[in-house]
């Protein structure tokens, strides 16, 4: 693994706001020597840490603090996961410019298992290809809560 | 993928289509049609999965009924156990989606997705790796908040068991 989770939050935290916004943090360094699915590893990373930014910056927010808070923490196992025995990094900073709401956050986490589908599709590694497809399976979930949740 | 594999899936779907026809007359009229419909869907999700077993030379074993894993007197226990139901097929489809690859893993992958919004449609919190804990005996799975979309988590009794035939 070339790059530590705590250097990918650390970018992550710098371009939090162009991330949650849908774009590739094209700051980050690519290095020659990974693999795909170190790509997908660090892809998919990225994108978690921007979840957990958006509820943290929503949690601060609004009167729905645990719900998001609780959302939040499932991504925060999702990065552990994709980086397991690496304690280096807590969760990455509120830094999302503007705190996002509910539908907002729905269209992140449809949006993400998307990407994760795509992931798991893509990934060479048995085991990456389960943990993908079951952080696809809770991001839609979490969409389909979200959805549910005070409607 | 082996036949094993498809068996695993074919017995899965056939478990759910079992518990929706115990669990659909118990669930209040208004949700009905979305239990049907779930039913519906893994009626064909079975088929698919016994043709292609059929299709490398295999036979299905599909018992056709099963035990349950706790009774279903109500509403709760009948939302409980269609989510109790797609846990266990997301289990199945995200364990053997890396047997797959190009589409037919991305089949497998978005069924387990289907799977799991119909579990939180029944009234399960969310979970970060679904399909890993089993419904019937986790019962601190959220914020206590009490509003989540149906309520009905933390389920007394259960005793874990699968569906078995």
């Amino acid at each position: 693994m070339p790059i530590s989770r705590r250097t990918l939050l650390l970018a992550v935290a710098g371009s939090a706001a162009a991330t949650a916004a849908g774009c590739s943090a094209e700051s980050l360094p690519v290095l020659d020597t990974e693999s795909p699915d170190d790509v997908t590893r660090r892809s998919v990373a990225e994108s978690e840490a921007a979840l957990i930014a958006a509820y943290r910056a929503a949690a601060a927010e609004t009167a729905e603090g645990a719900r998001w808070e609780f959302l939040a923490g499932q991504h925060v196992q999702h990065l552990a996961a994709l980086y397991p025995g690496d304690t280096s990094a807590t969760a990455s900073p509120s830094t999302a410019a503007a705190p996002p709401g509910r539908k907002a956050l729905r269209r992140m986490e449809a949006r993400a298992a998307r990407q994760r589908t795509d992931a798991a599709v893509a990934a060479q590694d048995a085991e990456l290809a389960q943990l993908l497809a079951r952080i696809a399976t809770a991001e839609a979930g979490h969409a389909a809560y979200l959805s549910a949740a005070g409607s | 993928m082996s036949p094993e594999l498809w068996q695993q899936v074919a017995a899965g779907e056939d478990a759910a289509v079992y518990a929706y026809g115990v669990l659909v007359p118990r669930l209040p009229a208004a949700e009905r049609n979305r239990g049907i419909d779930a039913q519906v869907a893994h009626s064909r999700a079975r088929d698919a999965a016994v043709a292609e077993l059929a299709a490398g030379g295999g036979e299905a074993v599909l018992p056709g009924a099963f035990e349950l894993p706790f009774a279903v007197d109500g509403a709760t226990d009948a939302r409980r156990l269609a989510a109790y139901c797609e846990n266990r097929l997301v289990n199945i489809y995200c364990t053997l989606s890396p047997e797959q690859t190009g589409p037919d893993r991305r089949q497998f992958v978005e069924a387990a997705r289907e799977c799991g919004v119909r579990a939180v449609g029944w009234g399960q919190l969310p979970e970060a790796f679904p399909g890993t804990t089993d419904p019937t005996t986790d019962t601190d799975r959220g914020p206590a908040d009490g509003d989540g979309p149906a309520g009905g988590d933390g389920p007394a009794g259960g005793d874990g068991a699968m569906i078995q035939p």
